[in-house]
Order: C-alpha cells, then structure tokens, then sequence
C-alpha cells in the first residue's frame, strides 16, 4: 500500500470517527498516532505525540488563545454586549428592520473586542431576540439575522480563527488582523442591505421600532461603546501600530476590558469566575483540538499525501484560478460537515503548500479567503453551530425556520466571495500598508 | 460505588479547573506587567517567555478534564441521532472506549517522556526551570482526563448492558 493510499484512509477513518460522535480533537490525535505508526513506527509515532502535544501546550504564541477568549467572556458578563447592543438599536431601530439591522452593526462591535462567532452569535442572540420578538419581527428573520452577524466576528480582529491560521501558516497574526476589517465591515454593510431590502419587499418582515431621543442615543454612547473603543483601541491599535506582539495584545485586551468593567462596576466578582470558567473549558477545547491537528498534519505530511495533491493540482489542465475555485468549493462542502476551527487545523497542511505554494496565492489573502468560506459553514445546514446556538436561544423556534432566513444572509456571503476573488486588494490593502 | 468514584473524579476535575483559572490571570498580569516594565523603564521581566509558555501549558491542562465532564469537546451528532436508541449506545460506548485506551496510553507516554526528561535535567534556556515538573503535572491532568472517560465509558457500557 502506498503511503500516500495510507494517508487517504486515515483521513476517511478520520471522517467516520467524527461521524459517530468522537470528539473532534480526539479523532485527530487518534488518526494522527494510528498513522504516523502504520507509516513510521509505533514507537516513533508516541513520541511524536508526547512532543507535539508538550510544545503545543506550551507554545508562547497560543497564550494568546485564552486571553481573546476571556477578553470576550468579561465582554459578555459585564453586559458590554447589551449597551452595543442598545446603542445600535437607538440609531436605526425606529426603521422598518432597525433592529435586525441594529444587530449587525452590535455583532460587529462585539467582534472588535471578541474572537469567536459563536460567543458573538450567543450574546447577541440573548439580547437582541426578545427585543425584536416584543416588535413583532418574522422568527425566520431575527433569528437568522443574529446567527449571520456571528459570522462578523470571524472576519472581525480580534479573531481566533485568525490567530489559529496565522500560527499554523507561519503568517503575521497582525496582518491577518488588518486585512479582515475591510472584508468585515463589507459584510456587515452586505448584510444591512439585505436586511432592508427584505422588509421593503415585505414590510411585515421587521415593522418600525419607538424612536428614540437624541440624549438616550448619547447616553447609550457613553456606556458599552466607551469600553469597546478603549479596550479596541488599547489592544488591536497597539499591535497594528507595533506597539506589542499579538499574545502581548491579547493580555493587554483582557486586562483593559477587566479593568474598564471593574472601575465603572458593570462586572462583580461572581462574573469574573464565570467567565474564568467559560474561558478554562473554550481554551482546552480549542487547544487540544490545536495539539490534535499538529499530530494530524504530521501524519498528512509523512503520507506525502499534500506533494501528491499539489502534483494532482498542478497536472490539471485548469488555470490557478479554476483550482482555487476547486479548493474553496472543497472548503464549502466540508465546511457544512465540519466545524470552522477543525477544518483550518485539518487542511491547512494539505491546502496551503498548493495554494500558496505551487499557485502563488498570496497568504494573507488565502487565510482571509478561506476563513470566509469556512464561516459560511456556521450557518448552513446540516452543523451549523450558530443556528444550535440561536436555537439554543429562541427555543420556541423551530431550527427549519432558522435555516430558511438564512439563505439571503448567505447569498451576501456569496457576493463578498465574488468581490475578494475579482478585487483582492480588498484584502491585501491594509496589510500592504503595514509594510 | 460508580457514582461515588464519578462523583469524586469529577471534583477533581473541577478543582484543576479552579487552578486553570488561576493560571490564566498569572500569565495576563505577568504579560502585561512585561509589557509596562519594557515600555515604561525599558527593563523586561527576565523569564516572561518561558513562564508564560509554562503557564499556558497548565491553563489547558488544569482545564482538559472540566471540558469533558461538561461534554464541551466539539463533536458531531447529528448522524448518530438519527440512529436508534440501542445503536446509539453502542456507538457511544465504542467511541468512549477507543478515547478511554488513547487517553491512558497517552497519560502513560507522558509520564514516560517526564522521566526521561528529569533524567536528561533539561532546563529552560532563561530561567533554568526544569521541564520535567510541567510535563508530570499535565501528565497527571491527562490521568485525570482519562478517569473521567473511563467513568463515561463504564456509564455507556451499562446502558447498553441494561
């Protein structure tokens, strides 16, 4: 049996062990052992593991993992979420889909100071679905309005999704960060539009909210945004401006929102802990899933299965364009199956040498390509884990109505799809100018 | 007797999880006092590299066993829900079983891959800290990891047996 056969069937073996419930990180550290020793040695394979998983744990660069994560928790607990949230509502929730359209614009700035779409989806879930139910709004609507803008805070810096392709691909955090503000505030501006132009086809939709007075509009100004910008401003402007690395601006992020929260009393000490809490659990999952991978992939490269797939690309009689398309189509597809996370750790070391390598994409742009991609993932059926969050949150809805107003908010993902491949200096504009 | 030894399994688990926690605001003060030593007296704090390595090593850690007490692992389900109630069990003990044997070949590795580090007395380049003591401690998280799925395991093994 070829290696290269070899790695073809731990990747399947792989699929079925996820598809039978196995934890995902576990799946990955099992195929990743069970391979390495079919290819190398039982005990060559072991050791691998031991190591990896030590120097992955370990890692300087990952710290900056759990203190996104807790930057976002502390968001959460001390009801950060909630003012954005308000704030938006009083600026355009008096128009017909204000407040779905008051959503976006809040998912955005949780995202600012939030890594990951599902925290984002949740909060903005729990705060913003009664208020557009006490209104009236279509369920189909509100709910999948709130599960596309959790896609925002994977475009958003600060991102973990980011981080995880930048540290895997050896790419800067820091520009990875740069280039997807344009392609986020595009969607979101992408979402907006679609939001308006389904109420004016169907009023009924999202009917007009109360108008709000100019001094409420300040005061909700002055509480929410203000910790939003200092924290945004502190952390994400001091590593674009070189200030500090990016584990640096994760610290500096969580310490800056702990301290706002705390001296303007919007968190207690029982809010610290729950957010530790959440924080222990999200950062082990994500790192072990991380340390699984890195066993993975040292069992795809030993197969030598990524050199026969560049090879395969290369032999196509397509141009590098048409082959890319290929690889986002693949991305697509399994995204629908597999978590975001899970699949930027699997096929990174099977994807990025062909994309990068034998086709000269530039990085910065392929990560922000694909995360895009990956992200349509969290709301199309049949895993979509912002619709089990959502639903999590609107019990009383249905998940089929959930999945039916999504299709237009994914339509807008398609669109900014287009506008990256045709216009990639979307992309690399502000990247470039970091150089 | 099961529940009892789950019972204190899983107040174990949560007790490493208090200590990841406690972890986690070490190394944001040691990252950000750094960062204030550099900026502001131009003096870093010798070592900020290497601890904040070791303590990100015992944030996951002290917090692996917690995520699977709480089923916070990501997995997918909704293939085997559409099995029925007896073929899901099955499935559920079989998956429990094979993460049962990798955890505890795994814990049993890293104990071994400790030794050999004490053995070697590799020390951390700035610091001279020596490697063994993180790797024992999350061999000992990763022992932990595994009561926990042993626990689910037998847990899954009696529904399908009843």
């Amino acid at each position: 049996m070829s290696n290269e056969l070899i790695g073809l069937l731990g990747i399947i073996l792989f699929l079925v062990l996820i598809s039978f419930k196995m934890p995902i990180s576990f799946s990955m550290l099992f195929v990743g052992i069970l391979g390495f020793a079919v290819l190398v040695s039982t005990k060559a394979a072991l050791s691998m593991a031991t190591t990896e998983v030590y120097s992955t744990f370990s890692s300087y660069s990952l710290s900056v993992i759990p203190m996104f994560v807790w930057m976002g928790f502390i968001a959460f607990y001390s009801g950060v979420g909630s003012s954005l949230y308000t704030f938006a509502y009083r600026l355009v929730g008096h128009r017909p889909g204000g407040l779905a359209i008051a959503t976006q614009a809040a998912c955005a700035m949780f995202g600012a100071i939030c890594g990951s779409n599902t925290a984002t989806a949740a909060t903005m879930g729990a705060i913003s679905l009664p208020e557009m139910k006490k209104y009236n709004y279509d369920d189909s609507l509100s709910t999948a309005s709130v599960a596309a803008g959790g896609a925002l805070g994977v475009l958003i810096p600060p991102s973990v999704i980011f981080i995880i392709y930048g540290i895997a691909s050896q790419q800067s955090i820091g520009k990875l960060f740069l280039a997807g503000i344009i392609p986020g505030l595009l969607l979101m501006t992408l979402y907006m539009l679609t939001i308006a132009y389904l109420v004016k086809r169907n009023p009924s939709l999202g009917p007009a909210g109360p108008k709000s007075s100019f001094k409420d509009l300040i005061d909700s100004l002055k509480n929410g945004l203000f910790e939003v910008i200092v924290t945004f401003m502190i952390s994400i402007g001091g590593l674009f401006l070189g200030y500090f690395t990016p584990t640096e601006a994760g610290a500096i992020g969580a310490f800056s929102i702990l301290l706002v929260t705390l001296l303007r009393k919007r968190i207690d000490f029982k809010g610290i802990i729950s957010s530790l809490k959440d924080t222990t659990r999200t950062t082990a999952m994500i790192m072990l899933m991380v340390a699984g991978a890195t066993v993975f992939g040292r069992f795809i490269a030993v197969s030598q299965l990524p050199v026969a797939l560049a090879n395969w690309a290369t032999g196509l009689p397509l141009p590098p364009f048409g082959i890319i398309i290929i690889i986002l189509l693949i991305y697509l597809v399994l995204g629908c199956f597999i978590d975001a996370l899970a699949l930027i750790l699997l096929t990174i070391p099977i994807f990025y040498p062909v994309a990068v390598g034998v086709l000269g994409y530039d990085p910065i742009w392929f990560g922000v390509v694909i995360v895009l991609v990956v992200a349509m993932g969290v709301i199309t059926p049949p895993v979509g884990m912002n619709v089990f969050i959502i639903k999590g949150v609107a019990k009383d809805v249905p998940i089929e109505t959930i999945f039916k107003g999504i299709w237009p908010f994914l339509i807008a993902l398609f669109i900014l799809l287009g506008l990256l491949i045709t216009f990639p200096g979307i992309v690399t504009f502000l990247p470039n100018l970091m150089q | 007797m099961l529940k009892k030894i789950t019972k204190v399994i899983n107040y174990t688990a949560s007790m490493l999880d208090k200590f990841a926690g406690i972890s986690i605001v070490l190394a944001m003060l040691l990252v950000v006092l750094n960062v204030l030593m550099r900026k502001i007296f131009g003096n870093p704090i010798l070592g900020t590299f290497e601890f904040t390595g070791f303590l990100t090593a015992l944030i996951i850690g002290f917090g692996l066993a917690q995520c699977m007490v709480t089923n916070s692992h990501i997995a997918i389900d909704f293939i085997v829900e559409k099995f029925n109630n007896t073929a899901q069990k099955i499935v559920g003990f079989i998956v429990n079983g094979i993460s049962f044997l990798l955890l505890s070949v795994f814990s049993y590795k890293m104990i071994e891959y400790a030794t050999k580090l004490l053995r070697s007395n590799e020390l951390s380049p700035t610091t001279q800290i020596p490697f063994y003591i993180v790797v024992y401690i999350l061999a000992g998280c990763f022992i932990v990891l595994s009561l926990v799925t042993l626990c689910k395991t037998i847990i899954s093994y009696q529904e399908v047996s009843s």
